[in-house]
């Protein structure tokens, strides 16, 4: 399998040289493969939203390089990296724009990699394929496809954010806490459709979670981060054997730590 | 008492030039979701380019469009100062509209007030096309009907559905690949030149350009858009640009109905402010009533399922 993304010691220091300096991400080297879905757990502040922040461009890092799919991308900034990666944020209003229709949104994100000029935002074609594409969803989006976003519920945001950043098939898709807002039902919801994202056609995934039973059964291989390292990284049968209650005391070991 | 027909009239036709106002600052203000106080100086900007160009002898016409592109470059100084140098939107606002009034007197010929009593008008030339107590209204609204229509053109292209999202959401607009500093460019370009021609338009339709007239035109301009928006709503696109274009010609109704009952001309910046508060208190109450008529349908439909 090729290397998709590879992180090579990777630093990322907020307020350097003030008395609040804070080493976000200590020389991290990561690798992932075509195809890869990792699941990333950590406590707060352990580094983990950084690392997917550096990764899209939002944060600039200050030493090492991330290399996706052999094309360097640590200059380029966050605008410029969006063509190869889709993202979903933890915060549900932050993924669509809530004064534009749902068909708008899709339009938005469906001409990502295309010119943005004074061609038609959308056209009858595009309303046709985001109708049947959004029937998959099973969430009744493709019958409010003129609704402002603002009237959608938090689930239905995400599940929509999730699509338009799937929509253009990009070659990283980056999800930050994506269902932490979410209510269980719509988690769950939403937690499938990504699967259904991640497998066809096969995207390589980055999600960060919480919830530790998601990131057993999620994907492929999990990391777990603390202090800005990345201290655990399993998969295949050591995966396979690893339990809710093994990483709890991987956890608990952490947390007592930070407590004292 | 009630002004006459003919003021009635002359409010209709200085209305259709503030619609042009307040579409510019429906750019800035909603769609792109950014306080630009530019717009006090960038209507003067137009108002001296028009002027200037007019009393040489060049067609009105090609003047009003000079004045677009002064605005237009007023507009596009305070992004940069924004989106380049970090500036925050409206400080770097305040700064374009500061430096505009030395830029706009050199424009003048350092005269603080360029009559155009002598010089030809697009308002005479349609002066002499159509009875001349129309005309002026005719000419504004052709002009307005062709702005609204192009916006509304723009607005929905590809290029108009990524500039309306990056004053929803900016993480978003990024994340799809657009750059939102060159988005906020090209709209506070395009809404300032909206703005400079407005001020070219009034400057031929009042025969005259003052270094002082821009005090207060972001003002109007907003009070418009707010105005439109509680009395004519926001459901769609094309129903906001109308929206807003309408509260321009209500404003200026208003101000002039305000003279008849015996306010005096003085008192007009009072009126304005007086108007912009109602507005946006009315607005205030029109959210406040459609959640409790929301609230109301729940309620009802709760008991009849009952």
């Amino acid at each position: 399998m090729k290397n998709l993304l590879e992180l090579k010691g990777v630093t990322k220091i907020f307020g350097e040289g003030t008395v609040n300096e804070k080493v976000a991400l200590e020389d991290i080297n990561l690798t992932l493969a075509e195809g890869d879905f990792v699941t990333v757990i950590g406590n707060n502040g352990a580094g983990k939203s950084t690392m997917l922040n550096c990764i899209a461009g939002v944060h600039n890092v200050d030493k090492g390089s991330i290399v996706l799919d052999g094309r360097d991308v640590t200059k380029l900034p966050e605008h410029k990296r969006a063509r190869w990666m889709g993202r979903v944020f933890q915060d549900p209003l932050k993924g669509t724009a809530f004064d534009m229709t749902i068909e708008e949104n899709l339009a938005i994100a469906y001409y990502k990699n295309k010119a943005r000029g004074l061609s038609p935002g959308i056209t009858a074609k595009d309303r046709k394929l985001f109708r049947e594409k959004l029937s998959v969803l099973e969430m009744g989006l493709e019958d409010k496809m003129t609704q402002k976003v603002k009237l959608l519920s938090g689930g239905q945001r995400q599940a929509l954010t999730l699509f338009m950043a799937a929509i253009t098939e990009p070659k990283l898709l980056l999800l930050d806490e994506h269902t932490a807002a979410l209510d269980p039902a719509a988690a769950s919801k939403v937690l499938a459709l990504t699967d259904k994202c991640a497998e066809d056609p096969k995207l390589c995934t980055l999600m960060i979670t919480h919830n530790m039973k998601d990131a057993l059964r999620h994907g492929n291989r999990t990391i777990l981060m603390k202090d800005g390292k990345v201290v655990m990284d399993i998969s295949g049968e050591k995966r396979r054997q690893m339990t809710v209650e093994n990483l709890i005391e991987k956890f608990s070991i952490d947390t007592d730590r930070m407590l004292l | 008492m009630i002004m006459t027909f003919a003021a009635f009239l002359g409010s209709l036709e200085l209305g259709m030039v503030y619609a042009v106002l307040a579409l510019g600052v429906f750019l800035s203000f909603r769609t792109l979701n950014m306080p630009d106080l530019t717009v006090d100086g960038s209507i003067v900007t137009g108002m001296a380019i028009s002027a200037v160009m007019c009393a040489g002898g060049v067609n009105p016409f090609l003047a009003l469009i000079g004045a677009a592109l002064g605005g237009a470059a007023a507009g596009l100084v305070t992004g940069l100062l924004h989106t380049k140098l970090k500036i925050q939107a409206i400080l770097a606002g305040i700064l374009v509209m500061l430096a505009a009034y030395s830029v706009n007197l050199r424009i003048m010929g350092k005269t603080p007030n360029i009559p155009l009593t002598k010089s030809i008008t697009v308002y005479k030339m349609a002066d002499e096309l159509l009875p001349s107590k129309y005309a002026g209204i005719v000419l504004g609204l052709i002009i307005l009907a062709l702005i609204i229509v192009l916006l509304y053109l723009f607005l929905e292209t590809r290029l108009g559905f990524v500039f309306r999202a990056t004053g929803d959401n900016e993480d978003m607009v990024k994340a799809c690949g657009v750059s939102c500093d060159n988005m906020k460019l090209l709209g506070l370009a395009l809404s300032n030149g909206l703005v400079g021609l407005a001020g070219g338009m009034l400057a031929q339709n009042q025969g005259f350009a003052d270094i002082n007239s821009g005090t207060g035109m972001m003002v109007i301009g907003l009070a418009s858009v707010i105005l439109g928006e509680v009395i004519f709503g926001t459901r769609t696109l094309i129903r906001r640009l109308v929206a807003a274009a309408l509260g321009a010609v209500l404003y200026r109704i208003l101000l002039a109905q305000a003279l008849y009952v015996g306010m005096e001309s003085t008192d007009m910046k009072l009126v304005s402010a007086i108007i912009v508060v109602i507005a946006l208190t009315l607005g205030l109450l029109g959210e406040k009533s459609s959640k409790l008529t929301a609230l109301s349908a729940k309620f009802l439909k709760g008991r009849v399922q009952r």
